[in-house]
């Protein structure tokens, strides 16, 4: 083949610019750390990143949630554990005060306790976490209980659940309502009966209390078991929420993340390669006729 | 019998033949890097011999002519994978500045602006009644839609320098079309005087590779030197002498076509014929790349825009509206709805919408409730006329239309909150909404959220009786639910996955296009190189050949200085 001028220029030139080309990509992966710089590289990789992305962008959020959601059901378990405690109080009170043996001035006594226990009662159903009464329902910002002079017990809430997302399109209902509680069992209304029993020193009506006191420890106990398990549940998907994470921050690693260890010794080959093409192109430039003749 | 005075003829030739030849060679070595040069060579041919006796005898040297080394076949084959690669490296170029724009990998990219905002959402799930939620969520939509408008712009702009680059191509074609006429009316000249005009048709020819590299053409030279060239849809440029000018116009907004002229005036559309060169490569990706692009930008905007605000236009904040105004105006307040040409007006439905209303007690009891029937003969009059008339309102809240929007007003000691909307007529009119505009280019957070966030509904208004409360979030999951709905309006994709899509199919096209214009450019490269190798000036080689012409014309001369010994030897017998 004959060779000119331009032809021996045009190759070089070439050359050149193919090399210099991949010394740029190179250390344009070697500078961000990444295989993909553009979706064009690898473009089943970038969707692939941009999914694996989308997901990770979710686990951070349902974590907050999950963790929100939870210490709400921790703070609703200790309520309910603390409620089922004041009603055997006041069951031990009913069963003590309903006997022979008790006098008016040990049900007056008596009386005095129970009025403590059916505001404390009052006070745990309006419970708030933040600014929050969390046995209200959806109504969030105003007290679900309270109860006049004479201790007659009205409620404000409703009795809807809030749910909660927790990752994974799964939803939660995060609370339990007082309405369900304590309103449908009607145990508000058989500790104020108790009181007035008390206060009225009779004994009948105390002994009629006992039931009353045994199906309201029930409902209550029947919401904390669902309670506990919620929480329960919440738990476990707080570690698979951080298991998610891990696993997504892996596989992402391994999609976009570059082999430095490669990169750098591709960088080193391809610079000897380049040097090379210059070295070269400098000797062959020198060479003609030119530089022969006198 | 040869005279002496043919031997000095034949020395006279050969000076002459040599010095001709050093001319060549000083114009090849003069024009090593000249783009489009061929190398020359001087043709030389032995004189007519003289018959004699023993024979016919020489009589020396004749410069015959001057051509040029030049492959008319590599040339055709050439310009036809100029056309090609023209097409290619053009498309290639948009789209690494398509990519650039998207830039799908980065960390600030649309997708993660989308996933922001649906975090914004879920803080909003877990805390319905506070307002530091509804502030952050706002931010972040705005952040939102300002990256939707300015990706859009961003694609506008790329559209726009594709027009510019498809005129300024259209002036270049008519510059080379004229410089071949003008060529060919120079060369036929010479030609016809006999001359080999070896520069000019070098000039032509390089005017014909860049031609072949902008768009289609076909060629061939006629009998008397001219060039003819056919464009594209075998509409005319140049014949002979005469050339076809082509033009550029906006045909629909934003939208540039080329046109030919014929020679009785008549424009005709070239746009669709041109198959290959850069032009191509400018209208292929304009129409088939980012006009797409810009649609699909629209439409995920258009559905976000809709989706989003048929859920939260019955969203009831912390307490009711004393006010609310709608983002859409109405032109004309007695023509239908639903056969208005504003956007969205083909989604409105039959149905009803429930308005409630509240007296200003802590929470606010609902003291009535207001039904809107809307069907297809609706007009905003009747929207208005009906609220204002219904038998439980009595003046509690009026509406009224002022410059186009609708109002609503609650009388003192009232409020009112938007219940539950089966015709969509609030979202269509943007009352009560989240976002406004109806495209990428306009989308926006409405008017009403950016004045005051707090007045975001999370709540539903309960169907039944009216009441409303802080802490439900109802309106937020069910917006939280679109970010996994397929929509068939963005081809059965979630707004993410539309994204993701979207610069991932760019990304393959892109992937191909670079590919394949690599491939061409070597395939143009190795053509290129081939006919360098046939056309073009090696150095070395000239050198040598001045060597030759040198030492023949020293010989010449002796040959001269021979004779004239000769002749002097015969005179001086006269003496």
């Amino acid at each position: 083949m004959r060779v000119s001028q331009k032809l021996l220029m045009e190759t070089t030139y070439r050359d050149l610019s193919v090399g210099a080309e991949r010394l740029l990509r190179l250390q344009k992966m070697a500078a961000s750390g990444k295989r993909v710089l553009d979706p064009s590289d690898d473009p089943l990789s970038a969707l692939r990143i941009m999914e694996l992305r989308g997901e990770l962008s979710r686990v951070e959020p349902a974590q907050r949630k999950t963790d929100y959601a939870s210490s709400w059901l921790s703070l609703t378990d200790s309520c309910l554990q603390r409620m089922e405690e004041v009603v055997s109080r006041a069951k031990e009170i009913a069963i003590s005060q309903s006997n022979a043996t008790s006098t008016e001035e040990t049900r007056a006594t008596a009386a005095m306790e129970v009025r403590q226990l059916l505001d404390e009662m009052i006070m745990l159903a309006n419970s708030r976490m933040g600014d929050r009464y969390i046995f209200g329902g959806t109504n969030t910002l105003f007290p679900p209980v309270s109860r006049d002079e004479s201790y007659h017990v009205s409620f404000h809430g409703n009795d809807q659940t809030i749910e909660v997302g927790i990752g994974g399109g799964r939803r939660v209902p995060m609370n339990v309502t007082a309405t369900r509680t304590l309103q449908s069992s009607g145990i508000m209304d058989t500790l104020s009966n108790l009181l007035a029993a008390l206060e009225a020193n009779d004994p009948e009506g105390i002994r009629s209390s006992l039931h009353g006191l045994d199906s309201g420890y029930d409902a209550i106990l029947s919401v904390h078991s669902e309670v506990g398990a919620r929480v329960r549940s919440l738990e476990s998907n707080k570690e698979d929420l951080g298991e998610l994470r891990l696993d997504l921050e892996s596989i992402l690693s391994d999609y976009q993340d570059a082999d430095m260890a490669r990169i750098l010794t591709d960088l080193v080959n391809q610079q000897t390669v380049y040097e090379a093409a210059l070295r070269t192109t400098a000797m062959i430039t020198r060479l003609n006729l030119m530089e022969f003749m006198g | 019998m040869a005279s002496i005075n043919t031997i000095l003829d034949i020395g006279r030739w050969s000076l002459h033949a040599q010095q001709m030849g050093v001319s060549v060679t000083a114009h090849n070595i003069a024009n090593v890097n000249t783009p489009g040069y061929s190398r020359q060579i001087l043709i030389l041919e032995p004189a007519k011999p003289q018959d004699s006796s023993p024979g016919q005898l020489g009589r020396g040297v004749r410069p015959v002519s001057i051509e040029r080394v030049y492959d008319d076949f590599l040339a055709t084959q050439l310009r036809r994978e100029l056309g090609t690669q023209g097409n290619l490296s053009t498309q290639a170029s948009y789209f690494r500045q398509l990519e650039a724009i998207y830039s799908g990998l980065s960390d600030s990219d649309l997708g993660a602006q989308f996933q922001n905002f649906w975090s914004a959402w879920e803080e909003l799930s877990l805390h319905p009644e506070g307002s530091a939620q509804k502030v952050a969520l706002k931010e972040t939509a705005l952040e939102l839609t300002s990256r939707l408008n300015g990706l859009h712009s961003k694609l506008v702009s790329l559209r726009d320098q594709l027009n510019r680059s498809l005129a300024i191509s259209v002036q270049r074609v008519n510059e080379l079309t004229s410089q071949i006429a003008e060529l060919n009316l120079q060369i036929a000249r010479s030609k016809g005087s006999g001359q080999n005009p070896n520069d000019l048709k070098d000039m032509r020819d390089k005017a014909l590779d860049e031609l072949a590299g902008l768009l289609n053409v076909d060629f061939w030279e006629a009998d008397d030197g001219t060039m003819w060239v056919m464009g594209p849809g075998g509409m005319a440029l140049v014949m002979g002498t005469n050339r076809w000018e082509l033009e550029v116009k906006e045909t629909s907004p934003g939208i540039q076509d080329v046109l030919w002229t014929d020679s009785h005036g008549n424009e005709v559309m070239m746009t669709d014929h041109i198959s290959s060169g850069s032009m191509a490569g400018i209208l292929g990706m304009r129409d088939r790349v980012v006009l797409r692009e810009m649609d699909r930008l629209d439409s995920l905007a258009r559905e976000l825009i809709w989706e989003v605000n048929t859920r939260v236009s019955r969203g009831a904040p912390l307490s009711p509206f004393s006010s609310l105004k709608a983002e859409v105006q109405i032109e004309d307040p007695n023509a239908p709805l639903f056969s208005s040409n504003l956007p969205y007006a083909e989604r409105l439905k039959e149905g009803t919408l429930t308005i409630w209303l509240y007296d200003s007690s802590s929470p606010p009891n609902p003291v009535g409730k207001i039904e809107v029937q809307v069907d297809s003969s609706t007009t905003l009059e009747d929207i208005v006329g009906q609220i204002n008339a219904s038998p439980e309102n009595g003046g509690k809240l009026v509406a009224e239309i002022s410059q186009g929007f609708l109002r609503l007003d609650s009388a003192n000691g009232y409020g009112f909150l938007i219940g539950e909307d089966t015709s969509s007529v609030c979202a269509f009119l943007g009352v009560n909404v989240f976002f406004r505009g109806s495209s990428a280019t306009d989308i926006s957070v409405s008017q009403h959220i950016q004045g005051d966030p707090s007045k975001l509904g999370a709540a539903w208004v309960d169907p039944l009786d009216g009441t409303f409360s802080p802490g439900d979030n109802r309106v937020v999951l069910d917006v939280l639910d679109l970010r996994d709905s397929p929509l068939a309006a963005l081809q059965g994709h979630t707004f993410e996955g539309m994204w993701a899509s979207a610069v991932a199919g760019v990304g393959v096209e892109a992937a191909a296009s670079y590919r394949t214009s690599d491939y061409q450019d070597a395939v143009v490269a190795q053509l290129e190189e081939q006919r360098a190798s046939v056309s073009g000036v090696n150095l070395d080689e000239e050198m040598v050949k001045l060597l030759e012409y040198q030492w023949a014309y020293q010989a010449a001369a002796r040959l001269i200085q021979t004779s004239r010994e000769m002749l002097q030897t015969v005179m001086s017998i006269l003496e």
